[in-house]
């Protein structure tokens, strides 16, 4: 038999060989020694080959994908240019930064038309992503009660895919339905006539209530109370998004706390948006409504990393004293704010703080810190 | 042709409700068609780059331009299949924007590249790969790696059969001969 040809020799090779049997050809092969040496050299080339590129990644680039596809989408669906954490930008020292421009109102949280609900404050759960304090009511409106109401995680999440979408609960403002009542509306038609329960719950009320008067009237006539806003994973998994009117209408969440109308809004914004809502009021100091559209946000992006260029994880990143993101196991935070100057500090247990003034125009801003150990 | 040929490049198309509804914007429905195809997207990313970085990179970006385009999903074609020419084209338009160049060499750099971290492995054979280009990486992955028979090489990369043996052939050729040097 003559000599395999190369293509005969990679057909074998991958068991595609035509035309000649593969006895005749593995018989060709033990007798003929340059065509073993050619067979040989392919096989341990292929061999090595696979090897070589079937190499895992990292443990979680296969996880991580969903997230930065979301967030790709997300930032699309909104208008908002994709971010590039790669291209880091370092901010310009501060005698180059241009002059602050005016930031304009942002409202914490956007104000339903219609009767709102007040949710009661409560402790952050264990691995909450952030929280953020929010600004106190400046006068109680009627027809207001309080509520919780969920949220589809944002840009700001970057969780494995498994978990996601995971909702997560902000406990403040939602509007409710014009057609629903509050619990207590609920509660009456439950009972019947209001001269059978109204004056045991009057009394009820009187005797409940007749402690707490003197701490209200110091409240009242003293400085205006902060009110805490917090934002926390929530249990529930599955639902994407749960629309304000709907989690409002629960009596369960509702506390019965009353607070002013706030401007209408279609659905609860994202909690990237929320935090980075909060930091706005933080910087004003006032809880004015939302002058900027939402979707012309740009996104700020970054990473955290040691001297080592390790990355840091968990490290609190602050948005002029309210901390509004953490950063990821790559050390990477993403989050939508408003444009304007910003004082950006991030922390790290172990590490020295840094801070650093930013100034955000209308596209994505990405930076990077490098955290020196603390002495 | 092969004893084991890789099951997720051999499925049909995408189940027509979850592709309607991932063309919608479900993201539930996109990552549940996306996530059962990472592992092998991951090594034909990894073998068009020779770069764990950039195969990084390219992996995700691949996924964000699937979830972009998904409308552009010709009906019926497994998404493997077209994950994989996104993959391909887009390792190309970055190694053409980037020029020539061999692992570890610190010259141009793929668009947020960023450090690079070359494969591990036979350093003749890594740089005789480097030296081939991206569609023929693509095919002695699907061929070699994937162990996927000359006929779905060919309905992966929409090249003729005969020219995925022919390519095949020489280029096995030649890493032998380059490894050999």
């Amino acid at each position: 038999m003559k000599h395999l040809t190369s293509r005969k020799l990679c057909e074998f090779l991958d068991d595609a060989l035509e035309g000649v049997p593969d006895e005749e050809a593995a018989l060709h092969l033990r007798s003929c020694p340059m065509c073993r040496a050619r067979y040989e050299a392919w096989t341990s080339g292929d061999e090595a080959m696979r090897e070589m590129l079937s190499q895992p990644p990292e443990e979680d680039v296969l996880e991580q994908w969903s997230s930065w596809v979301e967030l790709a989408v997300t930032a699309e669906r909104k208008g908002l240019p994709v971010p590039e954490f790669a291209e880091l930008r370092l901010p310009l020292p501060p005698s180059l930064l241009p002059p602050a421009p005016e930031v304009p109102r942002v409202g914490v949280p956007p104000r339903p038309q219609g009767p709102v609900r007040f949710a009661t404050l409560e402790e952050p759960r264990r691995g909450a992503p952030a929280s953020y304090v929010g600004q106190a009511p400046a006068a109680p409106a009627p027809n207001t009660t309080g509520g919780i109401y969920e949220i589809a995680p944002y840009a700001a999440s970057r969780r494995a895919p498994t978990e996601l979408p995971r909702p997560v609960t902000v406990r403040g403002y939602a509007r409710l339905p014009d057609s629903s009542s509050g619990w207590l509306d609920r509660l009456a038609q439950g009972l019947g006539p209001t001269s059978v329960w109204a004056p045991i719950a009057i009394l009820f009320g009187v005797l409940v209530t007749a402690p707490i008067v003197p701490v209200i009237i110091h409240l009242t006539q003293g400085a205006r109370p902060a009110v805490h806003d917090d934002v926390s994973s929530s249990a529930g998994a599955g639902t994407t998004e749960r629309s304000a009117a709907t989690s409002a209408s629960e009596p369960s969440v509702a506390s019965g706390r009353v607070a002013p109308a706030v401007p209408a809004q279609p659905s609860p914004p994202p909690a990237a948006e929320a935090r980075a809502r909060a930091a706005s009021d933080a910087v004003q100091g006032e809880s004015a409504a939302a002058a900027l559209p939402q979707g012309t946000w740009p996104l700020l992006c970054g990473e955290v990393l040691d001297t080592h260029r390790a990355a840091i994880e968990g490290a609190r990143i602050t948005l002029a004293g309210v901390v509004v993101a953490r950063t990821d196991r790559r050390g990477r935070f993403s989050l939508a704010c408003p444009p304007g100057k910003r004082v950006l500090r991030v922390e790290a247990p172990g590490h020295a703080p840094a801070t650093r003034v930013i100034v955000l125009g209308s596209k994505t801003l990405e930076t990077r810190f490098l955290l020196e150990s603390a002495k | 042709m092969n004893p084991q040929p890789s099951d997720p490049w051999r499925e049909p198309g995408p189940d027509p409700g979850v592709l309607n509804a991932a063309q919608r914007g479900e993201l539930v429905a996109l990552f549940s068609m996306l996530r059962a195809h990472r592992l092998e997207l991951w090594r034909v990313c990894l073998a068009l780059t020779l770069d764990h970085r950039r195969a990084e990179r390219l992996f995700h970006e691949t996924l964000v331009r699937a979830a972009k385009n998904l409308r552009t999903l010709p009906p019926g074609s497994p998404i493997l299949h077209w994950l994989t020419r996104l993959a391909t084209h887009l390792a190309v338009a970055w190694t053409r924007q980037e020029g020539p160049r061999r692992p570890g060499e610190p010259t141009g750099d793929w668009p947020g590249g960023g450090a690079e971290s070359p494969l591990a492995g036979d350093p003749r054979l890594l740089a005789a790969l480097a030296d081939v280009s991206v569609p023929d990486r693509l095919l002695l992955a699907l061929a070699v790696v994937e162990r996927l028979g000359y006929g779905d090489v060919a309905r992966v990369t929409k090249i003729e059969t005969l020219e995925v043996v022919r390519r095949l052939t020489r280029l096995r050729a030649r890493l032998a001969g380059e490894a050999a040097a």
